[in-house]
């Protein structure tokens, strides 16, 4: 099961909306906001796990970037190696449009 | 059988210090001769599924309990925790412990701030926050049903508010379902 939450902020980024037990019957809506049909939310559902998958990736990239960012200084010499370890984590999100080619995303080796 | 030495009555009164042996099993409501303090009925909820959220404040579904006092002067003693979180990027998560409808266990409301009684701090999206945990003796002068409840939500910060869940919850062994209860202790006065 996807995030309904999610799937109803994808569609109305301004709903006000709760979900019990991530149950489709125990949505309420709030507000005056207006209820989104059962399917419209379910046809979300590939874009929310593709939208967590690559804020995950990003989150792991960013953070192996951060670990040799000293090594980028103005007071450091940069070794080609790592110029092109770190130009390629910079890269490991283009051209990604599904979750499964997320899930499958491998990070180079640092040097 | 239960079995108490009688040896332990001093030339006075029962000295309750040296008791020994087996303590008959009774209840704390059936005490006689204690003027304050006892336990008379406990009420707890324990929600063990999610709630999430996108509104400002709303209740908590499933995370209410009803406790019928059985005389305005009694207290009520309100333990609570909550699992959660809220979501990192946008968001700030926060929870009002209500009585009924009045807003109890709050901070005072200063200037532009509002009081709360907690609020989630998640650093990541994958991670839970450190839960919030309560206590708050309350006196609800009345021998009505009342009802303690959870409000929870972004308070006009736009995105989730989580219960029993990260922001994530990404169906893998690396994530958690938590779960939250209140339990509410009727105390005599």
């Amino acid at each position: 099961m996807s995030d309904i939450l999610k799937a109803i902020l994808k569609i109305n980024p301004d709903a006000k909306v709760s979900v019990n037990n991530e149950d489709f019957d125990q949505i309420q809506w709030h507000d005056g906001t207006t209820p989104i049909s059962k399917d419209d939310i379910q046809a979300q559902f590939t874009a929310v796990d593709f939208d967590t998958a690559m804020k995950n990736l990003r989150a792991k990239r960013n953070k192996l970037l951060a670990e040799t960012d000293h090594l980028a200084l103005s007071d450091q010499t940069l070794s080609d190696d790592m110029k092109t370890y770190r130009q390629e984590l910079r890269d490991i999100t283009n051209g990604l449009t599904t979750k499964d080619e997320v899930d499958a995303v491998t990070f180079p080796t640092k040097p | 059988m239960s079995l108490i030495k009688t040896n332990a009555r001093s030339s006075s009164a029962l000295d309750a210090t040296i008791l020994t042996g087996n303590l008959p099993s009774i209840s704390g409501a059936s005490l006689t001769g204690v003027s304050a303090g006892k336990v008379l009925q406990v009420q707890q909820t324990v929600k063990t599924d999610t709630f999430t959220t996108s509104s400002s404040m709303v209740d908590i579904t499933g995370l209410t309990v009803n406790i019928t006092p059985s005389s305005s002067s009694n207290k009520i003693l309100v333990l609570s925790t909550l699992n959660g979180s809220q979501e990192v990027a946008v968001t700030r998560g926060y929870v009002i412990m209500y009585r009924d409808s009045t807003p109890i266990f709050v901070g005072t409301n200063t200037s532009s701030r509002f009081g709360g009684s907690g609020s989630f701090s998640s650093v990541s999206g994958s991670i839970a926050s450190p839960s919030i945990s309560s206590s708050f003796l309350d006196t609800p002068n009345t021998t009505s049903q009342i009802t303690y409840k959870w409000q929870g939500g972004n308070k006009g910060n736009p995105g989730g508010f989580y219960i029993n869940r990260t922001e994530d919850d990404g169906n893998d062994a690396t994530q958690i379902r938590m779960a939250s209860s209140i339990t509410c202790l009727e105390i005599e006065g």
